[in-house]
């Protein structure tokens, strides 16, 4: 079996992941300063406003009374719209190539392997580096459901919100809304930088109600990872670099929990063994 | 139908940009003031957002 030595290194694709992810941290953080400069605050409508996820939280009192609640606008049914339009065509894709607080994330678990061990990273071989951490599998499996639970609570508690039920607890504000405002985003901000710290893609993995609302799709979404079962020799490299933890990748790649970033993709060492597909 | 890995990050960007255009087109567009968004009912757009 030939193999493709470009793929020991960081690929192309990878490259083009890291900048897709920089210019969507650069675009928030951008939305955050026009609402700090004087005058501007209420321009285009608040921070909250540009969340895709706050379509999702104010979608039922607009349905219900014709009004949205307050912060949020008619934006957020676009921006959600378009979020979604991405999970049916490709699944949890948003998540893996444009969620800002993903790629800080990842940036937070590079930084932690570095700092604790890791010299240069090799694509596809177990990092020396102590952290992050992987949780036990009988602490890691449970958990995952906790996303869907807080999905299901705070569409359950829009029906009596004002404003959006995660409004003072979300993670996105703290960090690049610029206004830390009370101590509970202070608190938020920190335990959403520490746990990223502790492990890789914490929020994803365990709390993004947004990430619930997409991961459905995953199983229906007609552009989709397909692997050779002959050609794969199991050799766990893709499991290696999967920054969602999913076991088994070359036989879960329509996982909930895969983001679709296709770094399982660019580490397989065997050429056409794992593949993207449409339909 | 095979897809060329190094086509998907144009394909993915090209559908959230398609999408997001589409729900501005039908209405749903930034506006002033703190929130509180409200008029411009779509019955078209809750229908898709159902739907989805």
């Amino acid at each position: 079996m030939r193999r493709d030595r470009g793929k020991q290194m960081a690929g192309g694709l990878t490259r083009t992941r890291r900048s897709l992810q920089g210019a969507a941290v650069l675009g928030t953080l951008l939305i955050g300063v026009r609402h700090v400069l004087p005058g501007e605050a209420s321009s285009g409508g608040a921070f909250d406003a540009f969340c895709p996820f706050g379509g999702i939280e104010t979608l039922v009192p607009y349905v219900a009374t014709g009004s949205t609640l307050k912060t949020t606008n008619l934006l957020n049914f676009s921006l959600l719209l378009g979020v979604l339009g991405v999970a049916l065509l490709a699944g949890r894709a948003f998540c893996g190539w444009l969620c800002p607080l993903g790629a800080v994330q990842e940036w937070l678990a590079m930084g932690a392997r570095r700092l604790t061990g890791e010299k240069r990273h090799i694509r596809g071989k177990q990092s020396p580096a102590r952290l992050p951490l992987t949780l036990p599998a009988a602490v890691d499996r449970p958990l995952r459901y906790a996303k869907y639970v807080i999905l299901a609570a705070i569409v359950a508690l829009s029906v009596v919100a004002v404003y959006p039920p995660l409004h003072s607890l979300c993670p996105v504000r703290a960090m690049f809304g610029l206004r830390l405002n009370s101590a509970l985003l202070w608190i938020v901000l920190g335990l959403f930088v520490l746990s990223s710290l502790l492990v890789e893609r914490f929020s994803c993995k365990y709390l993004c109600p947004l990430g619930a609302a997409t991961a459905v799709f995953n199983k229906l979404a007609p552009l989709r990872i397909v692997v050779d079962g002959e050609r794969c020799n199991r050799c766990g490299r893709c499991e290696v670099e999967c920054p969602m933890g999913v076991a088994a990748v070359h036989a879960n790649t329509n996982d909930p929990e895969c983001i679709r970033c296709l770094e399982c993709v660019e580490t397989c060492a065997r050429q056409e063994t794992m593949v993207l597909e449409l339909g | 139908m095979r897809v060329k890995k190094e086509h998907y990050p144009i394909i993915i960007v090209a559908t959230l940009i398609l999408f997001v255009g589409l729900g501005l087109l039908l209405g749903f567009v930034p506006q002033h003031g703190s929130g509180g968004g409200h008029g411009a009912v779509v019955p078209e757009m809750m229908a898709l957002l159902g739907v989805v």
